[in-house]
């Protein structure tokens, strides 16, 4: 999954700006796939890797504004870089707020998209990462059992030993035992490394008793 | 006149029978006989006085049958019975040339007062006939069967500024440029070839004075047939001032439709923009696409031509939006052209292209590729159909974006009229008066004018065709315009 290649696409409903982002684009190297409509492009399925959407404002049918709500609402991983003929500001900023990578206005020069391109791309690589360690840290949470798994949501909220096990209404040593289970079963040495690996899954902890 | 020489000879033949006759004493006092006279007052002198009375009765009864008595006045005029027994006959003769001489006398009076009311009413009619001439608004030229002009009347002598005796014979070319020789509306044409009545435009040629100055004329040709061959009547018209008028108006719609249009192009100007930066978008691109191959190093040469092409291809894309900009601000011109309907729909629908994506509206044309050309000027009926379409995408803000679509499309009826009709999903024509839509000032747009549609139908009448709109079955409205073919005009 992490050797997948980068791939950008391009939506732009005019023919002559579609081929020509092509051949600029692969002049720096990348592969490139083009789309008239934003429907053509939902109806492609999700590129495995790092991605980038070149995408026009303005699109028959769906616009590129509409499409990006969706794509974010999906969790897709592939960043946007906005092109348009003529964008005002209250425009790009909407744009910008909702997660873009940047806002260009036609005619742009080669470097703005570029740049841009690279540091889509670069996000989406690192958007992908994430992903992936998620997705570890998420099959490291499934190994454990409900109970484990209690312990550990009452230890990241800051509980001693002690009080987990009078929430639980167990002994100190069957505490001690999930603690130090939980500890090896998600590969970690401290609390504090603890508490950062459930807030990047999002697991919340557990609220003490009344 | 005729009747008075009889007269004049009849009383000479009067005279002369009586000159020829004895005189009569009695009626030609002038060569009456002194002692004739005299006999005879005696005998009424004698009469009078009772002596001789019967011997006249006496004298009577002898000589006279009782059918030739005498009246007792040629008695008392003749006296005793001598002169009119002797001289009886040529007296009666005298007579008879008498009564027939007044005979004749009256008839030939009653001829001459019926010969002079006869030439009264023909001077009358005369007269009423070169009133009519002369006073007629119009030039009025009588030409023969040879081109020469036998009759002018006033109006004629001061349309042309020409005197009539200058006229009179000369040939009809005087009096029109020479370009018109040809013209069927000519007299010498329409001499060679009489047709039906010439109606319309066709009628308008240029008339050209004697100082050589041209100026527009309506001209009627009718044939009269006469004693003296086929004349033919030209009844000419100075239609200068109507020309004038025209002018005037046209160059009044001419103005209004460009500052209609010149609101429109600033509505667009956003989209325009848009418009022509796709084309200079790809230019750049492909250009620097081209030099990061080429600084690559062993660039591709078909690749690098493909780059250079469509660079090309869209520095001419950018020419043409620009060229239809431009003549969309042109000022007033932009002359009458032979037009492909369909072309100017396409076109529209390029130029309007990124506005109808502004306004999430989709627009489709349905063309029938058999119409007939037509007349227009294309950037005024480009105009027409940009209005009717930002109209239709105006009528459709409250429709869901799904449904927003313009469909232009062109036809052709069996007259070889040519039909463009707008079709929009929008909320349709007010109710209670549908064609307001077209009166000036009319506007249900927030900030509209009220001045397009207004100027559009006029621009249609202007091109001899009309405009209308009605609502479309299933929501929204039909706004089309038909424009006569070319062919229509030719026949």
């Amino acid at each position: 999954m992490k050797m997948q290649v980068p791939m950008v696409f391009v939506v732009d409903d005019d023919r002559s700006v579609r081929t020509s982002l092509t051949n600029l684009l692969e002049s720096d190297g990348y592969t490139v796939e083009c789309f008239v409509t934003a429907a053509d492009y939902q109806t492609r399925r999700m590129h495995p890797g790092p991605a980038c959407l070149v995408l026009d404002v303005r699109l028959p049918g769906l616009d590129g504004l509409a499409l990006h709500r969706q794509l974010v609402e999906r969790g897709r991983m592939e960043q946007i870089v906005f092109i348009t003929g003529y964008g005002d500001i209250p425009m790009g900023v909407h744009a910008m707020k909702s997660g873009a990578i940047d806002f260009l206005t036609k005619p742009f020069s080669d470097e703005a998209l570029l740049e841009a391109v690279a540091r889509a791309l670069a996000r989406s690589a690192q958007n992908w990462r994430i992903h992936d360690e998620v997705m570890q840290i998420r099959s490291r949470i499934a190994a454990l059992t409900p109970r484990e798994y209690e312990v550990f949501r009452l230890v990241i909220a800051g509980l001693l030993n002690k009080q987990i096990a009078f929430e639980l209404g167990a002994a100190l040593r069957t505490v001690k035992t999930h603690r130090g289970r939980v500890m090896h079963k998600l590969e970690v040495e401290s609390v504090a490394e603890l508490v950062r690996l459930a807030q990047t899954v999002g697991v919340t902890p557990a609220r003490s008793g009344p | 006149m005729v009747s008075g020489v009889l007269l004049v000879v009849g009383g000479c033949f009067a005279f002369d029978s009586l000159g020829s006759q004895k005189p009569i004493p009695a009626l030609c006092g002038e060569r009456r006989d002194p002692p004739a006279v005299n006999a005879v007052d005696e005998n009424i002198g004698d009469a009078a006085s009772g002596s001789h009375s019967f011997r006249i009765e006496s004298f009577s009864k002898q000589l006279d049958p009782p059918e030739w008595r005498t009246p007792p006045v040629a008695e008392a005029w003749l006296g005793p019975l001598g002169p009119w027994k002797s001289r009886r006959l040529v007296i009666l003769a005298i007579f008879g040339a008498i009564v027939g001489e007044a005979i004749l006398i009256s008839v030939l009076f009653v001829e001459r007062f019926s010969r002079q009311k006869a030439e009264k009413s023909l001077r009358q009619s005369q007269d009423r006939f070169r009133l009519l001439v002369e006073s007629s608004p119009n030039g009025i030229v009588l030409i023969d069967g040879s081109h020469r002009i036998v009759l002018v009347n006033e109006c004629a002598e001061k349309l042309f500024g020409y005197s009539r005796k200058e006229l009179i014979g000369q040939a009809f070319d005087v009096l029109v440029p020479d370009r018109f020789r040809e013209h069927p509306v000519h007299p010498a044409q329409f001499l060679a070839a009489p047709m039906a009545p010439l109606t319309g435009g066709h009628r308008e040629i240029f008339g050209c004075r004697k100082d050589g100055s041209e100026f527009p004329i309506e001209i009627g040709v009718s044939p009269i047939r006469t004693s003296e061959g086929l004349l033919v009547l030209t009844t000419i018209i100075d239609i200068s001032a109507r020309k004038r008028a025209e002018a005037e108006a046209r160059q009044y719609r001419d103005e209004l439709a460009h500052i209609s249009r010149a609101e429109t192009l600033g509505e667009m100007a956003a989209s325009l923009a848009h418009e022509l930066n796709q084309p200079l978008t790809g230019i750049m691109n492909n250009a620097n696409a081209g030099r990061r191959f080429m600084a690559k190093g062993g660039a591709d040469m078909r690749k690098l031509d493909s780059l250079f092409e469509a660079v090309v291809a869209d520095a001419r894309r950018a020419g043409e939006i620009i060229r239809g900009i431009r003549d969309m601000v042109k000022k007033g011109e932009g002359s009458l052209r032979t037009v492909n309907l369909n072309n100017i729909i396409t076109e529209t629908a390029r130029i309007i292209h990124s506005d109808a994506l502004e306004r999430h509206c989709v627009i489709s044309t349905e063309l029938d590729p058999k119409i007939p050309l037509v007349t227009a000027n294309p950037i005024q009926v480009q105009q027409v159909l940009l209005n009717i379409i930002i109209n239709a995408f105006d009528a459709m803000r409250e429709t869901p974006v799904t449904k927003r679509r313009v469909i232009v499309r062109s036809e052709h009826d069996a007259d070889g009229q040519v039909q463009v009709r707008v079709r929009d999903f929008g909320s349709g024509l007010p109710a209670e008066n549908p064609s307001r839509i077209f009166e000036q000032f009319y506007s249900t747009k927030r900030d509209g004018l009220g001045m397009g549609l207004a100027i559009a139908r006029s621009i249609i009448a202007a091109h001899g065709g009309e405009m209308q709109a009605e609502n479309a079955e299933g929501g929204g409205t039909y706004v089309s315009f038909l424009l006569p073919s070319v062919r229509e005009e030719l026949v």
